[in-house]
């Protein structure tokens, strides 16, 4: 693809699938209905390109599917269909480093598949739908972004640095969400460490 | 134009990459000066599925049109509004229509409905009138007999 031979100093966020379609969140965050504003308006006004990565989840057990956990999703079989997905995502980024952006991965924190700090981790989970309370957030990562960081280390390329937004944040939590996404952005652009 | 605050959030765009970025370098030959369409979508209930970028020669590339199309499908099935927007001005509309219809089609989904827009710039209002629309005579349509 032809980026644009301007571009040495632009920066691309590819963001997981819900935090611009939360229809593909299988309800999880009823009230989210478009792009998430905070979070498009932060990277707009940073002049960041936005990229949407597949929907995993969609894709393998469809829209109309129960909620889901890290352990129930984390199977050979979607592990599979996540590695087919990575192939076009790894080109995409290459793509883009190469015309010289600074590439980052911004995920859905909480989510079984998305999550960059975050996942939902319910061992307990499956079998016949029962009434559950809201999944709860332990540290790690969903397992669509733990392959696509494998694909990209078994591709011998560095995985772009990687945080991740909540979409279920209260509204008091969100400026200190934006501000630590600002933060994180301009860092990865100057190249400093978080 | 005022967007109902009862429509629920039951839509989905598929939009070609240059409405979501059209301030990248590639697309400067367009010159491009669209309202802001994600927040356009948000405050009609739609979510993003954004195309490959027209200028990629790819139709596979990134989350490639072939598995967008079959998650169009289901999310019509599901019973979710799906529509394209697309750019006068580019081949194809900037949608890779042959593609997407042809895989649409594959999926047995009916032809989505499409609202062509001036690259050069059109007000926010066409998009929501467009969406609203499309919501709100989704809704009318009686439930089927239990």
């Amino acid at each position: 693809m032809e980026l644009g031979p301007d571009a040495m100093t632009r920066q691309v966020a590819f963001l997981t699938h819900s935090l611009l379609n939360p229809a593909a969140d299988a309800g999880r965050h009823p009230a989210s209905r478009g792009p998430v504003p905070p979070l498009v308006s932060t990277l707009r006004d940073l002049g960041c390109e936005l990229v949407q990565l597949p929907a995993a989840e969609v894709g393998h057990l469809g829209v109309r599917r129960w909620w889901q956990s890290r352990e129930m999703l984390d199977t050979p079989g979607f592990r599979a269909h996540c590695r087919r997905l990575a192939g076009p995502v790894l080109r995409q980024v290459e793509q883009f480093r190469a015309a010289g952006y600074d590439a980052v991965v911004i995920g859905a924190d909480g989510s079984p598949s998305c999550g960059v700090r975050t996942t939902a981790g319910e061992a307990g989970w499956g079998g016949r739908p029962t009434e559950v309370d809201d999944p709860v957030p332990v540290a790690g990562q969903g397992v669509w972004i733990e392959v696509l960081r494998a694909a990209f280390a078994d591709a011998g390329l560095t995985f772009p640095r990687a945080t991740g937004f909540d979409i279920g944040l209260a509204e008091a939590e969100v400026p200190r969400a934006v501000h630590e996404l600002r933060r994180f952005l301009r860092q990865s652009a100057t190249g400093l460490a978080v | 134009m005022s967007v109902p605050v009862d429509v629920p959030g039951r839509g989905v765009a598929l939009v070609p990459d240059c409405l979501v970025n059209p301030a990248a370098p590639r697309y400067a030959y367009l010159e491009l000066a669209p309202p802001d369409l994600l927040a356009i979508l948000g405050r009609c209930g739609f979510g993003l599925l954004q195309l490959p970028s027209h200028v990629a020669g790819d139709p596979e590339e990134g989350q490639g049109v072939t598995g967008l199309a079959r998650d169009a499908a289901d999310y019509a099935r599901a019973g979710f509004v799906v529509v394209v927007l697309a750019v006068a001005q580019v081949p194809d509309g900037a949608v890779w229509r042959p593609a997407l219809r042809r895989e649409l089609d594959r999926w047995g989904a009916a032809p989505l409905p499409e609202l062509v827009l001036d690259a050069a710039g059109f007000p926010a209002s066409a998009v929501e009138s467009f969406l609203t629309t499309q919501l709100t005579s989704r809704q009318t349509v009686p439930a089927p007999p239990a």
